[in-house]
């Protein structure tokens, strides 16, 4: 996971906060090794199950028992599943879509369901402020959205994940 | 040599996943028809129960990782959602027997996160009545 790449992109002030992205991001990620240590202790070469793998506390504060429970699911998935298309889910995944969470707080009162991708990435699903269906799917260095109301259909870099809060921000206010 | 084409007037079902279904909230996700070559089965070879029955050892895969529902289209209908859609797609449905399920056909067209949503709106759902929900 390239995070140096996080803190390459271009400067703004988002959220009234008058810091900086860069400064936000980097805030954020000086406690990535505490705040990873529930991902990484599972993420070494050696371990092959995904038992030990925690919804994040953020993530359950917003996607609720529901959103854990399926979580839980998902994480018992072996390599293979679906008639041997899907892959186990991706901890970068995980990380990807607890860094969006965290900026996005408010996510929770539109009751975001949670889903696992072909792929082994975690996807939300949930509807927008005129009742169209938002959809975001979170890989290991990107995400992939579909906005209804906007016919919009692309790809943000994990490197520009406050243009996509920004996004779904719009969209939810 | 290009596989025969479904007729317009049949309708045709795709697996659903319990992972694509948020039965709480009663949202699906675009997994379910996203992607290419995806697989459907033909209603006018198999019913709904037969198609489960051989579904369900291809594609379960632990006790809750299980497919719990089918989602119903017509032909017709399929191909002027793709049509209709922002950017338009010609879509068609090809005749693709398999010994394990001779219903089964493919979607071959590179299905869009949007236009599988569009898609999913309007199937009508068949769950597995004989799972326990």
């Amino acid at each position: 996971m390239n995070l140096d790449l996080a803190f390459n992109q271009t400067e703004f002030f988002p959220f009234g906060t008058g810091k900086s992205t860069t400064d936000l991001f980097k805030s954020q990620n000086e406690n990535l090794p505490k705040q990873n240590n529930e991902l990484l202790k599972v993420g070494t070469k050696n371990s092959t199950s995904n038992d030990k793998l925690l919804f994040p506390k953020e993530l359950i504060t917003i996607f609720g028992e529901n959103g854990k429970n399926r979580f839980d699911e998902f994480k018992s998935y072996q390599e293979g599943w679906y008639g041997g298309q899907g892959r186990k889910i991706s901890r970068g995944s995980i990380f990807f879509l607890k860094q969006f969470a965290n900026y996005l707080p408010e996510l929770k009162l539109h009751r975001p369901s949670l889903f696992i991708t072909l792929a082994g990435n975690l996807s939300i699903g949930f509807e927008d402020r005129n009742g169209k269906s938002v959809e975001i799917e979170f890989f290991s260095n990107k995400a992939e959205y579909y906005f209804e109301s906007l016919e919009e259909e692309d790809e943000n870099k994990l490197a520009d994940i406050f243009e996509l809060v920004e996004k779904v921000k719009s969209l939810l206010n | 040599m290009p596989r025969p084409e479904v007729s317009l007037k049949e309708n045709i079902v795709r697996a659903i996943h319990r992972a694509w279904w948020d039965e709480k909230e009663n949202r699906k996700e675009s997994s379910i028809f996203k992607g290419q070559n995806i697989s459907v089965s033909r209603l006018s070879i198999l019913s709904i129960d037969e198609l489960f029955k051989i579904l369900h050892p291809q594609l379960d895969s632990s006790p809750n990782g299980i497919v719990i529902g089918l989602g119903e289209i017509n032909v017709r209908r399929l191909k002027e959602i793709g049509r209709e859609f922002v950017n338009p797609m010609e879509l068609s449905v090809e005749k693709d027997p398999l010994p394990e399920n001779p219903a089964h056909a493919e979607i071959p067209q590179k299905i869009t996160r949007g236009l599988a949503k569009a898609i999913i709106k309007e199937l009508d759902f068949h769950k597995d009545k004989n799972l326990d929900f």
